[in-house]
């Protein structure tokens, strides 16, 4: 029997929701009375992965509302961010020409965004989607919510974890766990199931590609294995459509080269082509450019489409068998494939699973929301909630240390089950030598330069002593989240050395703490901005009504008997109006506010004879309302 | 040193059953894991993402059977790294595939095909040398597992469990030696690497 440990910190206060932050679509979700869904928004459950940003770095639309924009304002809004996490500029600049954003070309580091003149980091974009779906829950449960399950694709590196860790932090999220996704769909799946056994989780969605063996085990999901490519998905086929389009109408008119609001068009269209041709076996392309009177018609078949996607999706194959080899397994071993990921719908993909695992795979899960509802049932259990579950995932790359002539020297393999540690010894090879760099990698060759290069850990505060006395124990620890963690410490002297990262493409904790305080001053400024302008429009009306009475009593349309006019104080409320307007003027809040409240009550005595006289015909219920 | 045996409680034995072992890794990782602490204090979150690594390490090394007699015989003292010295019971055959490894080299298009044919059987010899080492290495792990009582690492042992231990190992060794030129020799036939490695 399983001791149930139950302490005092489990995340009891507070909902904790899952999100799985996709590509093209994000979702969150919720466990409610036992059952996993997702919160629904006036546009429904998904949230498109599109921000729109105007010039000064203001947040102007996301999800169905900036997708609508990309068509008018295409250089202010963007898309498939997730794709750049982690990524430098030259990882994706073959790419950038069918992006209608702009990257900054910049060789180091990690690839920045240019919108207005600003520049932005994946990760940022990445909160403000986040943020939304933040925004969505808050509503829903009509309470703060600040703890949250992220899911990324397996085969995510350190780096796009860590990212994806840090977009939470800056949408002010406190990122519980990161699931892999296809771990998150097995887990609603399995559930669902409540069936032991081995089977694989085939996730192809709008920019990545992840194949997971498990075994699930009375609630235990163990992986035994994961492969995948994060820049394979449903993207890629809608490029090549385009691509397809784009040179058919260059052949019609040569001279044509789109706009970036034409760009976006033809990538919706070849998303609208690609989408409708799961189900229908023929589709019409139209396009119309109307601002240069050209239109693109033509008829599209689920053959030609499956032509265009095939090289997109063979690069599927080759990840699935070294997962099963990875585990040991042959297609006879693994009893179902589940399909998860909208790209799944195509037929094609359905029909390469088949042959590749020689059975049917299994396509009843909704392909949209199954990762949502995993990530929400794992943060059900890390409330405290369903504990007989436990996920143990593996770290899908292999970590490694540059070592003599660029040789990559693995010290934790691919597929280990995480958490996981190991420990290397350094040692000095000069007199005094005080610092080490240790150089870590993430990948499956033999050199370090074809793998990718995470960090620089710079060991510092070794205690001076002859060269190869000193000996730095260096600890390498893989959470459950698939993060590394390094640790160091003299052996001789025990003294813990301080450790500097040096992250290559992503964010030092120094930035990220940087963003969080510019953001909170930026949200102070945004707060102080609304607040003026709230007063503003607020001391203006009532200034406008004030001054309506006024006339209509000085005009003798509203009679107050003479003795009471006595009492009303008129002068006070005339000082108390032109304090204000001159205030109005300015652009203080506070004064705005307390001129506004002293006009308010020098003018309550007025409101009240005006209520009692029963002269309500001379003002409107609103006027009435407006100066009390 | 962790001793794995001790991380997940079980016998200090080569032989094991697969599905207690898995099922003895689930219970303690149930306990253990880092999700179910969640949210408790970063001390407390530590301890557990320890544990937690200790534990997979432990069955990730008790669940292979060549990693658990490895690491069995290192708690009591014995390597297993290979050595550089050829075993001498295996010196023969090395000459020889070293022999036709430069016969390889150096031949003309026409007599390689007589060569790579004299590999075949050198390779069936080497196949069938790791079997009867396996064979051996087999009997010996019963021996030590039919044992009434184990020393406990780190104490002396007696000298039954001294014999078993050691001639296990060396054996282990001869293992590792024989995969190895197995496989460059292998490689070489299909022409793939001409270098011996060893």
């Amino acid at each position: 029997m399983p001791l149930q440990i139950t302490l005092p910190g489990q995340n009891a206060g507070g909902k904790v929701v899952g999100i799985d932050l996709g590509t093209t679509n994000s979702l969150v979700a919720y466990v409610e009375f036992g059952e996993a869904k997702v919160i629904p928004g006036r546009d429904g459950g998904l949230v498109p992965s599109v921000v729109t940003l105007d010039d000064y770095g203001n947040v102007t639309a996301v999800g169905v509302a900036a997708k609508r924009r990309a068509l008018v304002d295409a250089g202010h809004t963007v898309y498939s961010v997730k794709r750049l996490m982690g990524k430098s500029y030259s990882d994706v600049q073959k790419e950038s020409g069918m992006l209608s954003y702009k990257l900054v070309p910049r060789e180091e580091g990690l690839v920045r965004i240019t919108i207005g003149g600003k520049e932005y980091t994946p990760i940022e974009l990445s909160g403000f989607v986040l943020a939304e779906l933040k925004e969505r829950a808050e509503k829903y449960f009509d309470e703060p919510v600040s703890k949250a399950v992220i899911t990324v694709p397996a085969y995510f590196n350190d780096a796009q974890r860590q990212a994806t860790k840090d977009a939470g932090r800056l949408a002010g999220l406190d990122v519980l766990r990161i699931i892999n996704e296809p771990t998150a769909a097995a887990l609603a799946y399995g559930l669902d199931r409540k069936k032991n056994g081995t089977f694989a989780v085939f996730d192809l969605g709008g920019g990545t590609f992840d194949i997971s063996i498990l075994k699930l085990t009375d609630g235990v999901f163990e992986v035994l294995s994961t492969n995948g490519d994060t820049y394979l998905g449903g993207d890629d086929i809608d490029r090549r459509l385009m691509e397809l389009f784009l040179s058919q109408i260059t052949r019609i008119e040569p001279g044509f080269t789109p706009s970036p609001e034409e760009l976006q068009q033809i990538r919706l269209e070849a998303e609208r082509a690609k989408i409708a041709l799961s189900s229908a076996h023929s589709f019409t392309v139209d396009l119309n450019f109307t601002q240069k009177n050209i239109v693109y018609k033509r008829n599209l078949t689920r053959g030609e489409v499956e032509m265009v996607a095939r090289p997109v999706l063979e690069r599927t194959k080759k990840p699935c068998l070294e997962a099963m080899k990875d585990a040991g397994l042959t297609p006879k071993d693994i009893e179902e494939v589940v399909l998860v990921g909208g790209a799944t719908r195509m037929p094609a993909v359905k029909e390469l699973v088949h042959e590749l695992f020689h059975k049917k795979p299994h396509d009843s899960l909704n392909p949209d929301e199954t990762v949502a509802l995993g990530a929400a049932i794992q943060a059900n259990v890390l409330s405290g909630g369903g504990q007989d579950i436990l996920l143990l995932d593996v770290t899908p790359l292999s970590l490694g240390i540059e070592t003599i002539g660029g040789m990559m020297s693995t010290i934790i393999p691919r597929n280990t089950t995480i958490p996981t540690k190991a420990q290397e010894n350094y040692t000095t090879f000069a007199d005094n030598q005080t610092g080490v760099i240790v150089n870590v990698f993430q990948g499956e060759r033999d050199l370090v330069k074809d793998n990718r290069h995470l960090a620089s850990f710079t060991l510092k505060g070794i205690p001076p002593l002859p060269a190869g006395a000193a000996k730095v124990e260096v600890n390498f620890l893989i959470d459950a989240d698939g993060i590394l963690h390094v640790s160091a410490k003299e052996v001789y002297t025990g003294i813990e050395s301080q450790i500097e990262v040096k992250p290559s493409y992503g964010l030092s904790d120094e930035e990220i703490e940087r963003m969080l305080r510019e953001s909170i001053q930026f949200a102070k400024q945004d707060i102080a901005v609304r607040k003026l302008t709230e007063s503003k429009t607020e001391g203006e009306r009532v200034v406008a009504a004030t001054e309506k009475v006024l006339g209509q009593i000085r005009r003798g349309d509203v009679k107050i008997a003479p003795e009471k006019m006595q009492t009303l104080n008129i002068n006070q409320m005339i000082d108390a109006l032109y304090a204000l307007k001159k205030s109005l003027a300015g652009e203080d809040a506070k004064e705005i506010g307390d001129n506004l409240s002293a006009l308010e009550h020098a003018t309550e005595p007025l409101a009240h004879e005006i209520m009692n006289a029963s002269v309500s015909e001379a003002l409107s219920g609103k006027a009435v309302e407006e100066v009390s | 040193m962790h001793d794995y045996f001790l991380t997940l409680g079980v016998e200090r034995t080569f032989s094991f059953e697969n599905a207690a072992l898995e099922r003895r890794f689930h219970d303690l990782q149930r306990q253990s894991h880092p999700d179910r602490f969640s949210g408790s204090s970063g001390g407390i979150l530590e301890s557990a993402l320890e544990r937690s690594s200790d534990i997979n390490e432990a069955y990730r090394t008790l669940r292979d059977p060549l990693r658990r007699s490895k690491h069995l015989l290192a708690l009591y003292g014995f390597s297993v790294e290979q050595s550089k010295q050829v075993p001498m019971d295996l010196l023969e055959l090395v000459m020889n595939a070293q022999e036709k490894v430069a016969e390889l080299d150096s031949a003309s298009e026409d007599s390689k095909a007589e060569i790579l044919a004299s590999i075949d059987p050198l390779l069936d010899e080497l196949a069938e040398r790791r079997a009867v080492i396996d064979l051996e290495s087999d009997k010996l792990r019963a021996e030590w597992d039919a044992l009434p009582s184990h020393s406990e690492p780190g104490a002396a042992e007696t000298d039954a469990e001294k014999i078993i231990l050691q001639q296990l190992a060396s054996r282990l060794a001869s293992r590792a030696y024989v995969t190895t030129l197995l496989d460059s020799l292998s490689a070489a036939s299909k022409g793939e690497s001409m270098v011996l490695k060893h």
